[in-house]
């Protein structure tokens, strides 16, 4: 024993526990990095809200903006087509995924106005899966009704994205991938008609 | 008597056996074998709805949020036995205390249940049905079904909500009189109550819906599971059978061919 130097010792020690040290402090740092990114996200949407001086027009296209920025929209509309994915060919993925798009604006753009005076706060995140996180929002409604809010986010191409919305425990993306696999197997399994009513909504 | 009363048993029984076979269902999706009635039925309500349920809602709205709350709170304390009895049935004392509770508090300083005093002292609701119990017994949900009026179900809900309706005092004491109005009153309230509290959410939904029966059972079923887990809920997994499809950087397929805004 008396050949092994205490200081050896403590060099090997902080050479082989180093990498748990490092992917300890990394993740948590990563975990920081999910909140504030939900956070900020959501404050601007609030802000952008119930800003009365953005006229409708404005609203959508800063609305889309928020989308683009935060939403990982193509990996969305992918989870949402479910098993049907793999079996669509890549020029019907895109003609889908384009349409998913579009579908989203329009559905959301109508209501952009009904929303204004909400209060935002994250409480919370934690690991999901790989590369994965879940963040836990609060959102305040001004009647002083509480809704949960949990968003998904994963790390794609080195920026934070969301790509699952779960709102008091009901998940946007199953939900969606439920009424799509409906319409596509009422349809005899043929995504087209699927792909029309999204485009025509 | 006797004899419909023993006919009942065993149909109920049989029907609960039916549940149980079916338990293995319960962890994947609640199926629904019968869509196509089920379609016919959720057509047929939302006539209904259309015609009478959203109508009566809309100036129900008018009356102001006070009123509207004391009538709410009304029916509400009026099913603290049903409530009560489940959650003896479910071995769950702490709400049952609480059941108790808030209907003794209620019903004398809640002025017969108008004002929800027990809320206001902390005592919070616990809401519970047969169903339920049924659940906690180790009854799967069976199948997925529309009930004419009532909406979305499943099988083992739907025997609970019978169920919950033959153990409801409301219901055994009125049953002698000559026009029992109460219930079918009660059950139109909340309806009206519900419908009120939902417009514009339904309103929303029913409008950006593609295939609205699936985006209501979607809806119910998750809604449903989050019940059975005590609001509890995890977040529910995606379940990507496909998951290999993703690039190392979790991106996947269109998404490498049209990005350009890295």
């Amino acid at each position: 024993m008396k050949y092994f130097n205490t200081n050896i010792f403590v060099a090997l020690l902080i050479f082989f526990l180093s990498p748990f040290v490092f992917a300890s402090l990394s993740i948590s740092a990563e975990k920081d990095e999910a909140l504030k990114f939900i956070e900020n996200l959501g404050n601007k949407a609030i802000l952008m809200l119930s800003n009365e001086n953005y006229t409708e027009d404005q609203k959508i296209s800063e609305f889309e903006k928020l989308l683009d920025q935060g939403f990982e929209v193509q990996l969305i509309a992918r989870y949402a087509l479910g098993k049907y994915w793999r079996k669509t060919p890549k020029i019907k993925r895109q003609e889908y995924v384009a349409a998913f798009r579009k579908f989203i604006v329009d559905s959301y753009a109508s209501r952009l106005g009904q929303f204004g005076g909400e209060k935002f706060y994250t409480n919370n995140v934690r690991e999901d899966g790989k590369r994965g996180f879940i963040v836990n929002s609060l959102i305040e409604t001004p009647s002083g009704t509480k809704v949960k809010v949990d968003w998904r986010v994963k790390k794609i191409n080195n920026a934070l994205r969301i790509y699952d919305v779960v709102i008091e425990g009901i998940s946007m993306v199953i939900t969606q991938r439920d009424e799509f696999s409906s319409i596509i197997q009422r349809s005899g399994g043929n995504i087209d008609p699927l792909i029309k009513k999204l485009q025509n909504f | 008597m006797k004899n419909s009363l023993i006919k009942f048993t065993i149909t109920f029984l049989i029907l609960l056996a039916l549940c149980k076979v079916n338990t293995s269902y319960a962890q994947e999706q609640t199926p629904d074998p019968f869509e196509k009635i089920n379609r016919a039925v959720f057509i047929f309500n939302e006539s209904i709805d259309s015609a009478f349920l959203k109508p009566i809602a809309t100036l129900y709205s008018t009356v102001p949020e006070p009123g509207r709350n004391a009538l709410r709170n009304i029916f509400r304390n009026l099913e603290s036995p049903i409530i009560l009895t489940n959650n003896i049935l479910q071995a769950d004392i702490y709400n049952a205390q609480t059941t108790t509770l808030r209907f003794l508090i209620n019903t004398i300083f809640g002025l017969g249940g108008i004002f929800d005093t027990a809320s206001k002292l902390g005592i919070e609701r616990n809401d519970t049905n047969f169903g339920e119990t049924l659940e906690k017994y180790g009854f799967g949900p069976g199948f997925y079904i529309v009930l004419p009026i009532l909406g979305p179900s499943t099988f083992r809900d739907a025997i609970g909500i019978g169920v919950d309706q033959i153990i409801d005092p409301l219901n055994i004491t009125t049953k002698n009189l000559q026009n029992n109005w109460l219930q079918p009153t009660k059950t139109s309230i909340r309806g009206v109550d519900f419908r009120e509290r939902n417009l514009n959410t339904i309103d929303n939904l029913k409008e950006t819906s593609l295939d609205y029966y699936a985006t209501l059972r979607s809806l119910y079923l998750q809604r449903r599971k989050n019940i059975a887990n005590n609001e509890n809920y995890d977040i529910p997994s995606l379940d990507l059978d496909d998951d290999d499809d993703l690039n190392e950087d979790g991106t996947c397929c269109v998404y490498v061919e049209t990005s350009t805004d890295e």
